[in-house]
């Protein structure tokens, strides 16, 4: 647990999921104002639009903010993983599947950031992440 | 008089309103000649001069072509018998995937009722006829359509008031159309489009130029206002496209019965299709009976059957529509299937589907037409479907019951002043769509609300079908929102096999003393409120719904059926649509409540919007499988309808929506035809 909390090694899954939640973003967006799809303008249009956008910007943070200290860290993990959780299952019932697809890769992004990210030895990849400690 | 007005909470509705009708513990009769009235008008009078018109026989388009050739849909329900049954068959279960939209049109006409412009509920039935799509929109102006390609030929606008006259919301099912057997070229309205209005205008506009017809009646403009003499406490709003048969259109009405003890009769009225002359008129009420109670007035379709010159009446209840303590004296026609002499508007038999009717169970819907193979013997059939989910099928030419009917033993009134029937009609076979027995408290409703489904249902009294209003309050499951509504049920004449979609909706039926009532509104009346001035009570009526505005009684809250009639047996039987509460879908299992009707094809296809996800589907006739479906931009709450123009086969549905589903409105027309 201490190494998931600890700064990431690299920022591949991380990076995944901010593509992810801004794919998300731009199909919630897109949902709520396009109106043949039958969510259009409701409730539950508007809030996939704005837990996509907390993903996105709790997902940039957890890439550019380095400095970060482990229970911010921690913590900005477990929201945004019941974020995830969250805006899929709104997704599934508001039958928006390119939604729940933005967010199955979000979950990838947020596993791999757990797992990957934070294996030990140096990454070729850990590119963003090296370049905000110089 | 109708009512039904709902108010989406969601995912239920809310509702209601209208009218109530009335008969002690009479028998349902065969041929009848109770106390009514039929004024045989003389027609040489009134009227405009007509030097520049023919008047000429008409003929249906179908009488024209042939029945068994006819592609068109000229009528609301696509004939005259209301079957909503279509000759084509190009669209197929097996190529119906290939459907897509190929045009749409958007009228202009919707509002959210947010500005000065009431809410609009868009229920017409798009008419395909004279090579031309022609559909009513609720600001009442007609649009004429090219059918395949959406391009708008012209607009007739009435210029009525956007005003919530009687209704709470700007409402039109659609237009009428009569045609003479032999159009002159040249001569202008040998094709006529009828457009009602809410402040009771029915226009006459030339079919092929979407100018007035000026010698219909007032300069184009027949106002039936002008015989509103009895109780005239608001217009009599045509919301309902007329009939057309022969040189006649048949005009009902709609108002608000749960407004006032005294209301207009609802009477009936026949007008020469050319000129609008009055030819007759009919009352279900009795003269006496009239002045102190008012409707039973005909706001649904009506149907014909043009081989015996027979027209058929779905008689609304008598106001008011909750009390019936101020009218206890019979009234046998009043919540009733009626039939007519359509030349005479002579009553040749009816039967009364509800007995003193304080539930408002209006006869909403025009009865099916259909010939029944039973026992060796082709019987000349109707089914009258009803708000109570019960299926009345009779011989259609002497009213008596082809499967039985049996007055059951119900509830009784604890309400001072009201005189229930003891008995009401019931008929076990079809099926009825709902149970006969409330389903039972939601848990997950009643968890959700922390036991207030619960609580409040012991609160009430339940006692099971007809269970009478009172001052406790009442569950009415099922209740004056279905059931199956306006909509009715099609058929296959073919097969005899009948397809309806219905509701399951529990109410709330709470009677107010005066005081108590008065003192609820004084500062405005909230939603459900209904004062049924002149009675000693007023309404208040709602879902059963939880503070979240869930259901508080088990799904499911819509189905599609299907019936063999020859037999009598339900075939299947499916839950039918999505609901949706936020934008969030419910599970399918529950089905979602419906407005509007299907219809069916030679081919085997239903196609039917109505849902609350607004999306119109496919459903394969035999097995009640969905096999296509798509989204429209509200639900679409109107009839379907289909044809075929220059070789391709369309379908046509109109997405206006109604907030008795959700509050989401819309002023398309989307036709979909194969790739």
């Amino acid at each position: 647990m201490a190494g998931i909390l600890a700064a990431p090694q690299q920022n591949k899954g991380a990076l995944l999921l901010l593509v992810a939640a801004a794919l998300a973003l731009a199909i919630a967006i897109f949902n709520d104002v396009w109106s043949g799809n039958g969510i259009h303008g409701t409730a539950g249009a508007l809030l996939v639009v704005i837990s996509s956008a907390l993903m996105l910007i709790a997902a940039s943070a957890l890439l550019f903010a380095t400095r970060m200290g482990r229970g911010p860290r921690g913590t900005l993990l477990v929201l945004i993983g019941l974020d995830i959780i969250g805006t899929a299952m709104a997704a599934y019932m508001l039958e928006a599947t390119g939604l729940l697809a933005a967010m199955a890769i979000a979950l990838l992004g947020w596993l791999a950031h757990l797992t990957f990210d934070h294996a030990p030895g140096p990454s070729a990849g850990n590119t963003l992440v090296q370049r905000g400690a110089e | 008089m109708n009512c039904l007005r709902f108010r989406a909470l969601g995912v239920s509705c809310l509702l209601l309103v209208s009218g109530a009708a009335w008969s002690e513990d009479t028998p349902p009769v065969g041929t009848k000649t109770a106390a009514v009235s039929v004024a045989a008008v003389n027609s040489t009078s009134a009227g405009n001069a007509q030097s520049h018109q023919n008047l000429s026989p008409s003929s249906s388009p179908e009488q024209i072509v042939g029945a068994m050739h006819y592609d068109g849909w000229y009528t609301f329900n696509g004939n005259l018998e209301d079957q909503k049954y279509s000759q084509v068959d190009q669209i197929t279960p097996q190529n119906v995937a290939r459907l897509e939209k190929v045009w749409e049109v958007h009228t202009g006409d919707v509002s959210n009722g947010r500005g000065e412009i009431p809410l609009s509920d868009w229920s017409a039935t798009p008419l395909f006829v004279n090579d031309t799509v022609y559909v009513s929109t609720p600001f009442y102006r007609i649009f004429a359509i090219a059918p395949d390609t959406g391009k708008v030929k012209w607009i007739y606008d009435t210029h009525a008031a956007l005003k919530a006259l009687t209704q709470p919301d700007l409402k039109t099912r659609g237009v009428a159309y009569w045609q003479a057997a032999s159009p002159q070229p040249g001569t202008p309205c040998q094709k006529i489009v009828y457009i009602g209005t809410m402040d009771a205008k029915l226009h006459a506009v030339d079919a092929d130029s979407g100018k007035k017809c000026a010698g219909f009646a007032d300069g184009g403009v027949l106002d039936i206002n002008k015989w509103n003499t009895t109780n005239n406490k608001w217009p009599l709003s045509i919301l309902q496209p007329p009939t057309v048969y022969k040189d006649m259109v048949f005009i009902g009405w709609a108002g608000k019965d749960w407004a006032d003890a005294e209301a207009p009769p609802g009477t009936v009225f026949a007008v020469n299709a050319q000129t609008g002359q009055l030819k007759w008129t009919f009352d279900a009420l009795p003269p006496e009976a009239a002045k102190k109670t008012g409707t039973s007035n005909v706001w649904a379709s009506m149907s014909v059957d043009p081989e015996h010159g027979i027209l058929y009446l779905p008689v609304s209840s008598p106001s008011p529509n909750f009390f019936g303590g101020d009218r206890k004296e019979e009234l046998p026609l009043a919540t009733s299937i009626t039939a007519l002499d359509a030349d005479t508007g002579k009553l040749l038999w009816s039967r009364q589907i509800v007995h003193h009717d304080i539930w408002d169970y209006d006869t909403n819907s025009a009865p099916v037409l259909v010939d029944i193979k039973k026992d060796g013997q082709t019987i000349p059939a109707l089914v009258q479907s009803s708000k109570m989910g019960i299926f009345f099928v009779l011989n259609r030419l002497t009213g008596e019951p082809i499967y039985p009917i049996e007055e059951i033993k119900v509830p009784q009134s604890d309400v001072a002043g009201e005189q229930s029937s003891p008995t009401q009609p019931y008929a076990a076979t079809p099926a009825p769509t709902m149970p006969d027995r409330f389903p039972g408290i939601s848990k997950l409703a009643d968890i959700a609300s922390f036991g207030e489904c619960s609580r409040t249902l012991k609160g009430l009294r339940y006692d099971g079908r007809y269970t009478p209003p009172s001052l406790r309050g009442s569950l009415a499951y099922p209740s004056t929102a279905g059931g199956v509504e306006w909509g009715g049920g099609a058929v296959d004449p073919r097969s005899g096999t009948y397809v309806v979609n219905s509701s399951y909706v529990a109410q709330i039926y709470k009677l107010l003393q005066r005081n108590d009532y008065e003192e609820k509104t004084k500062n405005g009346t909230p939603k459900g409120y209904y004062p049924q001035a002149g009675a000693p009570y007023g309404f208040y009526l709602h879902n059963f719904v939880n503070f979240l505005g869930m259901p508080c009684w088990n799904p499911p809250y819509g189905t599609l059926s299907a019936y063999d009639l020859n037999s009598g047996k339900l075939l299947w039987k499916k839950p039918f649509g999505e609901i949706q509460k936020w934008g969030f879908y419910m599970p399918k299992s529950w089905g979602s409540v419906t407005i509007g009707a299907p219809l069916i094809t030679r081919s085997g296809l239903v196609f039917i919007g109505a849902s609350m996800d607004a999306r119109v589907r496919a459903i394969d006739l035999k097995s009640g499988e969905e096999v296509w479906q798509a989204l429209v931009d509200a639900p679409a709450v109107a009839n379907p309808a289909t044809y075929v123009y220059r070789g391709r086969q369309y379908v046509v549905f109109v997405a206006g929506g109604n907030t008795i589903l959700k509050p989401q409105a819309s002023d398309q027309v989307a036709a979909f035809a194969l790739k």
